[in-house]
């Protein structure tokens, strides 16, 4: 593909998306019953590359206490010897299943570096996230937040990091979920220099926590793009 | 001589040695307020604790626990061997319609995973000291739980694993759980009690138990779903601190938010419908005197028991000897002041030896000044067992209310004081009496004193 443009490589992998899940496009797919004030459950369920050993530190543990409400219950799917939800791929073979089994009210979304870090090109990203939040409108999930992918500072891979926020965006959009731009806050927390984000090793970027003073930091970031996005959702009803 | 002249006569003799009368009343009152205040509080102690226990308290209730091979039933003091026999609702009903059974209170558990705040509150043991050699500790300023680029500043608070028991705390005061700080959890699915352990797994002593309340906790519920590791978490709001003797564990909710831990499908502020399995149950029974034969009776259904009946009878005789020992100090001093009275009036009776020789030579007889030296020593004894009583309250409702001041501290109820309606009127003819006792020597050594050999000294 290379040569191509990334608008191309989206609008193909977009088309894949739908294609594989046999629905037609729609802005309201994923919008089930919105969350609702009393006496309705509240589920969570985070789809991404895994979490710390502590949940405490970990963003999705503070979305879930900040922006749920109290009687809300939060289910991970993985942990630290296993990550079933590493890659998109892995999430739509290995995971979707049992997320829909736990039928969630809201969903997020983080996904992509271990992809581009493997190089794997946009349209086939895009396809495979396009089937996951497919399944998730199928089974009426009510609030689907999708982050894009955060600035990655590894030389070569801008234009594949542009490419999937691209793509990100058109899916999240055509699958009825909620844009989450964590992209944007974590340039805003590195005060547009990525690569202060990052501990570098010899394989290169690890983790854009792996600075440990960045963990509480990132993390509150993180939940709080997720947060100030459900709360901007036109159906959400919290 | 008239009951009249008699009674004006030994009011002149009080009001004529005024120093010596206030003595002397002094000395009965303290005795008299002695004693008030030793009988109130003893009275106050006993009707707190010897009621709760004898008349279906807390400490009257009698653990019951499914029979099943379970090692924590080595701790039960009427294990019953059997096959395996689950706490059913159906057998709560049948040990809830024995008779002299007050209530069933069952109780379900589920283990999990508590999850505090990451870091624990300034002072704890788990902060790191401010600089060397300082006793001061601080975990305020770590900007989270690390701070710098990998270096930790601080240890943040473990994560550990305990039960969770869940038990209708609309009926606490029959549950052996005492609240040491807070209050109890008013919603059924996001507030719950924590006990000791907590405290101690964060660091800190029971005297800061309140440090805690209004922080919030996860549970969280391991499980597989396919392949993969499940994990389920619920929030909650620490409300409360207890000590409590249901079973073991450290978290005390209301079932619902227990069913919550483990339920397959989420809870909502009304709490799921199903509730998790009955893992022993809080039988109370209407008497201490009933709690033999309410344990004989579950046994006979099947069920394992224990009961601090031995340590209420225990509790119940220490008491008994208290309030002997408080009494007997009370009545030696009351002795004491008998003897002030009497060392008073056979003073009295030297000095007036010449006004009782006068008097009879007038033609008063004996009974004349037995009568009014009698009067006058029960006029004492009146006066000092109306200010004693009143002193007594005084200082009882004074130690009452230092004893409430230490208990607040402690997070515990206050006591509030039992004054019976008899002790007043007790106390103040018991202090006639033992005055009118004390009076008797020195009045008949003035009654038989010949008016002659009175006169003449």
């Amino acid at each position: 593909m290379k040569g191509r443009s990334p608008a191309v490589l989206v609008a193909l992998g977009v088309l894949a998306s739908l294609a594989v899940s046999g629905c037609s496009a729609g802005s309201s797919g994923l919008r089930g019953p919105p969350l609702q004030r009393g006496g309705s459950a509240v589920t969570y369920v985070s789809i991404d590359e895994g979490s710390l050993p502590d949940p405490r530190f970990t963003w999705q543990q503070q979305f879930y206490r900040s922006a749920l409400p109290p009687w809300a219950v939060a289910y991970d799917i993985s942990d630290e010897d296993f990550v079933a939800g590493s890659s998109s791929l892995q999430a739509e073979s290995e995971l979707i299943g049992e997320v829909t089994t736990l039928r969630p009210t809201v969903v997020t979304v983080s996904l992509g570096p271990i992809e581009i870090a493997d190089r794997i090109s946009a349209p086939t990203f895009a396809a495979a996230l396009g089937r996951l939040l497919a399944a998730l409108r199928r089974d009426a999930v009510p609030t689907v937040l999708v982050a894009n992918v955060i600035p990655i500072p590894i030389p070569g891979r801008q234009q594949l990091v542009a490419s999937y926020n691209s793509a990100i965006a058109v899916v999240t959009k055509l699958e009825g979920g909620v844009l989450v731009d964590v992209h944007a806050a974590l340039l805003k927390l590195s005060s547009g220099d990525p690569a202060a984000l990052f501990t570098h090793s010899s394989d290169g970027p690890v983790t854009v926590f792996a600075s440990e003073g960045l963990v509480p930091r990132g993390a509150a970031l993180f939940a709080q793009a997720f947060e100030k996005a459900m709360k901007h959702h036109p159906d959400s009803r919290r | 001589m008239s009951w009249r002249d008699a009674l004006t006569m030994a009011t002149r003799e009080v009001r004529r040695r005024p120093g010596r009368a206030l003595l002397t009343v002094l000395a009965i009152a303290l005795a008299a307020a002695l004693l008030s205040a030793l009988l109130t509080i003893a009275g106050t102690a006993r009707t707190r604790v010897l009621t709760q226990l004898s008349h279906g308290g807390s400490l009257a209730g009698i653990l019951v626990e499914p029979n099943f091979p379970d090692p924590s039933q080595l701790t039960l003091d009427d294990p019953v061997p059997g096959p395996p026999n689950a706490l059913t609702p159906a057998a709560i009903a049948r040990i809830g319609s024995l008779r002299d059974v007050l209530t069933v209170l069952p109780v379900v558990t589920a283990t999990t995973e508590v999850i505090p705040p990451a870091l624990p509150p300034a002072g704890s043991s788990l902060c790191p000291r401010e600089r060397a050699g300082s006793s001061q500790r601080s975990c305020t300023d770590t900007g989270g739980a690390h701070q710098g680029d990998g270096a930790p500043s601080t240890v943040a608070t473990p994560i550990f694993s305990t039960s969770v028991i869940g038990a209708d705390l609309a009926r606490s005061g029959t549950l052996p759980l005492t609240l040491l700080a807070g209050r109890l959890p008013a919603d059924s699915v996001t507030e719950v009690l924590v006990g000791e352990q907590y405290l101690d797994e964060l660091g800190i002593n029971e005297s800061r138990a309140s440090e805690v309340l209004g922080t919030r906790i996860e549970l969280a519920d391991f499980s597989l779903i396919g392949d993969a590791p499940l994990t389920r978490y619920i929030t909650a709001e620490i409300v409360g601190v207890v000590d409590q003797q249901m079973t073991s564990g450290d978290i005390v909710a209301w079932p619902k938010l227990v069913a919550g831990i483990v339920a397959s499908e989420s809870p909502t502020e009304s709490g799921p419908a199903s509730l998790p399995p009955i893992e022993g149950a809080v039988v109370i029974a209407k008497q201490l005197t009933e709690v033999s034969s309410v344990r004989t009776g579950i046994a006979g259904i099947g069920y394992s028991t224990t009961a601090p009946v031995g340590l209420i009878i225990s509790v119940s005789r220490y008491l008994h000897v208290v309030e002997l020992v408080l009494s007997g100090i009370g009545i030696v001093a009351l002795g004491i002041a008998a003897l002030g009275i009497a060392n008073a009036l056979l003073a009295a009776v030297r000095e007036r030896r010449r006004e009782i020789g006068v008097l009879k030579a007038i033609g008063a007889k004996d009974r004349d000044v037995l009568r009014m030296f009698l009067l006058e020593a029960g006029t004492l004894g009146i006066f000092g067992g109306v200010l004693g009583t009143l002193l007594g309250i005084a200082m009882a409702a004074a130690i009452g209310a230092n004893a409430n001041a230490y208990l607040h501290t402690q997070g515990l109820a206050g006591v509030a004081l039992s004054i019976p309606w008899f002790l007043p009127l007790g106390s103040v003819l018991g202090s006639t009496v033992v005055a009118l006792v004390a009076g008797v020597l020195p009045a008949l050594r003035a009654a038989h004193l010949p008016a002659r050999e009175a006169v003449d000294t």
